[in-house]
């Protein structure tokens, strides 16, 4: 009986902190001119970046000084082909932030895609939680016919581009990308994708965090821990170079 | 609502084992194992209509490469109530899940239902509404039906 006491108030200790137990940092801006060599972007700790992904032995990111947005520095990241076995990455994170319900979130970035071919279904960042079970439960940017589209990893349709001539991606340059949610699990939360300054996707009343889905996705807190930028999941068509600079995520309410 | 499922968790921990007359394998379709479930049942303590049965069961729901697959045991007290043919069944207890790389969590069932024994009492049929409540780190309420056939041991 003392046994299933101290169960309950324990159960009942974890969900009163939540927030205490899983916060974090809610912003984070780098433009990579700090760094003399790679390694120098994690500091095992989380108060940088948390660690790189090179799920193939080809892909690999670096520090690169031969484009960059501004200062002298970006990062540049190879990818080969997905395959229907292998997500093909070559990113960056930085897990253990905290950005919860109710929050407004602006993500800028820029983004460099070298050369025309085609890369359906390339990911270029990613905003998740680390569930206790499930996949990195989140909402992912996507270029799909070289347009940018909001992909959820949960129960929610892609968000598409407004109505109106289709707006491309273009290469061989610096692109802004310049994203704003308002979370919520609810359909209370919004989602603005600007491109170049251009608003592209506007999509109001609308859930942006994950919830709990059967016993799939488990222990998802109404929150996101982990941003990762990149080359997050690669297309099958083509293998792919990207550089990136200048880094800014906040939360702004 | 949590303190309701501690309470009854609680409640489950520490029931006492009055009386052991029936027992059932089922076989739920969606409802408290997720997708669907092995069960086995065994009433605990009767009162006049109303019975208790503790149940215990196995799923299980391949997730990916990462996760692996869950495992998900639900634990369970049901209580019916009614005429002998014809009772409302409800349920509450605790899922817990494991995967095969190791991940641990723990929902709450729920199941609020009909039950249909034919006079027989050879076997029942149960459909059932099985809410999946989550409480440990956000209460969430996750609708979700399910249908169950047990056959009497």
């Amino acid at each position: 009986m003392k046994k299933t006491v101290l169960l309950i108030i324990i159960l009942a200790l974890i969900q009163c902190n939540t927030k205490e137990i899983f916060d974090g940092p809610n912003f984070y801006a780098d433009g990579f001119e700090g760094y003399s060599i790679l390694e120098d972007l994690i500091d095992g700790n989380n108060v940088q970046w948390s660690f790189f992904q090179n799920t193939k032995t080809r892909n690999f990111l670096k520090l690169d000084s031969t484009i960059f947005h501004t200062g002298s520095k970006s990062i540049k990241f190879f990818a080969g082909k997905s395959t229907e076995e292998l997500a093909s990455k070559a990113s960056i994170s930085k897990q253990k932030m905290a950005f919860w319900d109710g929050d407004i979130v602006e993500i800028s970035f820029w983004y460099y895609i070298v050369g025309t071919a085609g890369s359906n279904w390339m990911f270029l960042f990613d905003f998740e939680e680390q569930a206790a079970i499930g996949a990195g439960p989140g909402t992912r940017l996507a270029l799909v016919d070289n347009m940018l589209r909001i992909e959820h990893k949960f129960l929610n349709p892609d968000i598409l581009q407004n109505q109106g001539p289709p707006i491309l991606f273009p290469r061989d340059q610096w692109v802004n990308i310049h994203l704003e949610f308002k979370l919520s699990q609810k359909k209370k939360g919004y989602v603005k994708l600007w491109q170049d300054s251009l608003l592209i996707i506007q999509q109001d009343n609308w859930q942006t965090l994950p919830k709990d889905i059967l016993y799939v996705t488990q222990g998802t807190k109404g929150m996101y821990s982990s941003i990762e930028f990149g080359i997050t999941a690669n297309s099958r068509d083509n293998e792919t170079t990207v550089y990136v600079d200048d880094i800014d995520v906040k939360k702004i309410n | 609502m949590k303190y309701i499922l501690i309470v009854a968790f609680s409640s489950l921990l520490t029931f006492n084992l009055i009386a052991q007359e029936r027992s059932y394998l089922s076989l739920e379709l969606a409802g408290s194992g997720g997708f669907a479930s092995f069960n086995y049942e065994k009433s605990i303590y009767n009162i006049v209509s109303t019975s208790f049965y503790l149940r215990g069961g196995f799923s299980l729901t391949p997730i990916d490469s990462n996760n692996g697959v869950v495992l998900i045991f639900p634990l369970m007290l049901h209580t019916t109530t009614g005429t002998q043919q014809h009772k409302f069944d409800f349920g509450i207890g605790q899922s817990i899940s494991v995967t095969t790389k190791g991940s641990l969590f723990i929902l709450a069932p729920l199941s609020f239902g009909y039950r249909y024994l034919p006079k027989s009492n050879s076997h029942y049929w149960r459909i059932a509404y099985t809410p999946i409540v989550s409480y440990l780190l956000s209460f969430q309420w996750q609708h979700w039906a399910g249908v169950t056939y047990g056959y009497r041991l």
